[in-house]
């Protein structure tokens, strides 16, 4: 989309604006489902976060956001070749750098 | 030998095709946490012992589970043998994750061998594996198999019946002040026959890296707190390094020994999870698989109940007819057959439900369940895996407690345990009639009322339940439930012979653990309501306005002078506040054995025929206090359903708590909040509508 965008686009201002937005840091658990990212940081309780490293997630780890359950929570990511569920208070701490 | 793996990895598959038929399982004592053990024969029939340990994604133990998985693969648990060698199972098809432990079970020192598991997964995935690098890397015997299709377990046998097996070569950097915080934790490490050096040295290292005591103990444990401090000084962020280093091990490890062919394509597993977890077909699909299941444990096994109960009160009249007259042939006709009946009932509903679980856990369904109904559950504080041990409590609580062992935190499941009973079991249905058509007659607009009536009941538990449930969750067994962090698993075809051993294993722990408590108290009961027998003089309660009514063949005996009878007399103060008199008292006593009990034994008592609802409606509307007045006003028989719907009247529910919990404490808890919230609600209902003028 980024070309046909660009031709549109004669501001410089503006463009660079919608690259930060195109490049940005979310959280995990705003996703879209079938968006890809980066895992850049963690925040939160600990403990938590060492089960979540231990098993896959770690900064540097390629997610892929599958889906939310039809209630809108948990969520499903796939990281390293499985699925994970997770609940969007775990989501919410940890930050994606979405290409 | 101890047998560990993740969860999901096709364990279990592997030790029941290791190990076939010989197994058993037990508890670890003081925790709920179960293991099996098997034998099977190495290649020169020597047997060989094999645990299979709780699955686990890391030795870091968190969990109660892990912490088992940790100290019996250190030999700290004195009931188990220590480990001579480890079989890990690995999942070929998701090899980066599942090496994050076998490194870590590697490490430790043991000699181990890696089963290679679900080959035919990866293959299908275009993974390519290269094997003997794998194998030169990790210094360990990696075998390639197929557990499901029992396919490499002879080449698996064969490797671990090399004697002695190689100790593992592995070797990962670590700081040297990992080296120094080692030398000195092996001294004071509690000391074991045959531990050699590698070993101990593992296990310092395991328990510099954990987060919580596994099982070391005070002192030892403050040395190694100690250490951790420093480590927090000198290098900050370690825990996070050295879960990232090992996988940038393996990740290594991968590139170097993995191929992979059309990564993108996607799976069956996507595809059916597409439908299965789609917003709007997500839903009636679960609603449907619910249906059955429910369908299952509550029509489908009354039948086979019946049967069941059938035989057993016929064997036991077959038995009674060889027997004398007498106090024996009454002990063994109605006390010990009627004791056995009284367990085995259970018997189909236990079996259909522990079917449907492990069929849904074996085809992976289950976690998508779980994920479904996590934001339902969770509102009150529950995870998703509660809804099915709840679902099942409207059939009885005996499975649905029993179905809460799919739960892994131990606080969700206390929770889910302690709220099963308010669902409104098939038990109650007698009850909630009898009293319904006492408290509504009969007539053209009470039909309507009758059926509202019996639906509030029913809403009336449901509520009140996820209430407890809520307030627990913020009270007694507060804390964040950090549980929904789940796998969920590729879909799998259901593996029968699994699902048949997981049934008749669960059949098997009830009869032995719950069953033998049920037997013994439904004896007990007996003989309450039995004896003292004596010269009973005919001291007939029921008033003469209820001569109509049809009596019963009962032998001379009236209820009121045995045992039950005076307990009742003596409970009435206690129930006289809710507008009870002694009679509804040995109705109640006599429902721990099973709440419909409380029908029948109404029926004794008014010796009306208790297969004819009519009468004993009718002894009910004709009963009278001392003073004159009607005992069962409406007011009266809502009391007493209100009581019904929250009090705990079953005593095979406590023995199956008791049996799940491993203490007393939680059964006599659950007991004294139930009972004591039902005195309270119905001493409201009858108080505050005598005060109403309803009466």
């Amino acid at each position: 989309m980024g070309t046909s965008l660009k031709k549109g686009l004669t501001d410089r201002g503006m463009w660079l604006m919608l690259q930060l937005i195109m490049d940005r840091l979310i959280q995990l658990k705003d996703m879209q489902p079938g968006q890809r990212g980066v895992v850049t940081e963690f925040h939160g309780e600990e403990r938590q976060r060492f089960r979540l490293m231990e098993m896959g997630l770690l900064p540097g780890t390629e997610v892929r956001f599958v889906r939310r359950a039809p209630l809108g929570d948990p969520m499903e990511v796939e990281i390293r070749g499985f699925h994970l569920s997770l609940r969007a208070r775990e989501a919410a701490c940890i930050g994606i750098s979405v290409g | 030998m101890a047998l560990v793996g993740n969860p999901n990895s096709g364990k279990t598959t592997l030790f029941n095709a290791l190990t076939g038929m010989r197994q058993k399982v037990g508890n670890y004592p003081g925790v709920t946490v179960e293991w099996k053990e098997g034998i099977f024969y190495s290649q020169h029939g020597h047997p060989i012992r094999i645990l299979d340990l709780p699955g686990s994604y890391s030795l870091n133990a968190r969990s109660p589970d892990e912490k088992i998985l940790v100290e019996a693969l250190l030999g700290r648990i004195p009931v188990l043998p220590e480990p001579t060698a480890v079989i890990c199972c690995v999942d070929a098809s998701n090899l980066e994750r599942n090496l994050y432990m076998a490194t870590q079970v590697i490490e430790l020192g043991l000699p181990t061998v890696v089963a290679l598991n679900m080959m035919d997964v990866a293959e299908k995935r275009g993974l390519k594996i290269d094997i003997p690098h794998l194998q030169k890397r990790l210094g360990v015997p990696v075998i390639p198999c197929e557990a499901a299709r029992a396919k490499g377990i002879m080449e698996l046998r064969l490797a671990l019946s090399q004697h002695p097996l190689p100790l593992p070569t592995l070797k990962m950097e670590k700081p040297g002040l990992i080296h120094e915080a080692v030398s000195e934790l092996l001294p004071v490490l509690p000391a074991r026959k045959d531990r050699n050096s590698v070993l101990a040295r593992g296990e310092a290292r395991l328990m510099l890296s954990s987060d919580e005591d596994p099982g070391l103990g005070g002192p030892v444990w403050t040395r190694v707190l100690l250490w951790q401090q420093r480590f927090d000084r000198e290098m900050p962020g370690w825990r996070s390094e050295w879960i990232t280093s090992r996988y940038a091990w393996i990740g290594d490890l991968m590139r170097e020994s993995v191929k992979r062919f059309n990564p993108n394509k996607p799976s069956l597993t996507e595809r059916l999870d597409n439908i299965l977890l789609h917003p709007w077909v997500g839903f009636p699909v679960l609603a449907m698989v619910m249906g059955i299941l429910f369908y299952c444990i509550f029509t489908l096994a009354v039948p086979f109940m019946d049967a069941l109960d059938g035989l057993i009160s016929w064997t036991g009249f077959q038995v009674g007819g060889l027997l004398p007259d007498g106090e024996l042939r009454n002990l063994v006709v109605d006390g010990i057959f009627g004791g056995v009946g009284g367990v085995v009932v259970f018997l189909p509903q236990i079996l259909f439900l522990f079917f449907f679980i492990a069929l849904l856990e074996s085809t992976g369904y289950m976690a998508r369940a779980a994920f479904i109904l996590d934001r339902l559950m969770s509102k009150v504080g529950l995870h998703g895996r509660s809804f099915i041990p709840l679902l099942s409590s409207y059939a009885c609580a005996v499975p649905g407690i029993m179905a809460t062992r799919t739960i892994e935190s131990v606080k969700d499941r206390l929770v889910t345990i302690l709220v099963a009973p308010f669902m409104t079991c098939s038990a109650r249905l007698p009850v909630y009639l009898v009293m319904i058509a006492a408290m509504l007659p009969d007539g053209p607009g009470n039909a309507l009322k009758k059926s509202l009536m019996l639906l509030f009941l029913y809403f009336l538990g449901t509520a009140v339940a996820l209430l407890f449930a809520w307030f627990f969750r913020k009270t007694l067994l507060r804390g964040p439930s950090l549980s929904m962090v789940m796998e969920l698993p590729p879909y799998r075809m259901p593996r029968w012979d699994s699902i048949f051993h997981e049934m008749l294993d669960r059949a098997w722990m009830f009869l032995k653990r719950a069953g033998t408590i049920i037997f013994a108290l439904s004896i007990l009961l007996w003989f309450l309501m039995n004896y003292p027998k004596g010269a009973a003089p005919e001291s007939d309660p029921v008033p003469p306005e209820a001569g109509t009514v049809q009596t019963v063949q009962q032998d001379d005996f009236s209820i009121e002078d045995s045992f039950a009878g005076k307990l009742g007399h003596g409970l009435e103060p206690l129930f006289a506040p809710l507008g009870y008199d002694w009679r509804i008292t040995v109705g109640i006593i006599s429902s721990f054995a099973a709440r419909e009990v409380f029908v029948s034994t109404m029926a004794i008592v008014y010796r009306v025929d208790a297969e004819e609802e009519s009468s004993l409606v009718d002894a009910f509307r004709h009963s009278t206090r001392p003073d004159g007045s009607r005992l069962f006003t409406p007011l009266t028989c809502f009391s007493v359903l209100i009581f019904f719907v929250f009090a705990l009247q079953c005593i095979s529910t406590v023995a199956v708590v008791r049996r799940e919990t491993q203490t007393w404490r939680w059964p006599l808890f659950q007991f004294a909040y139930m009972f004591a919230f039902a005195w309270l609600m119905s001493f409201l209902v009858f108080q505050g509508g005598q005060l109403l003028g309803y009466n």
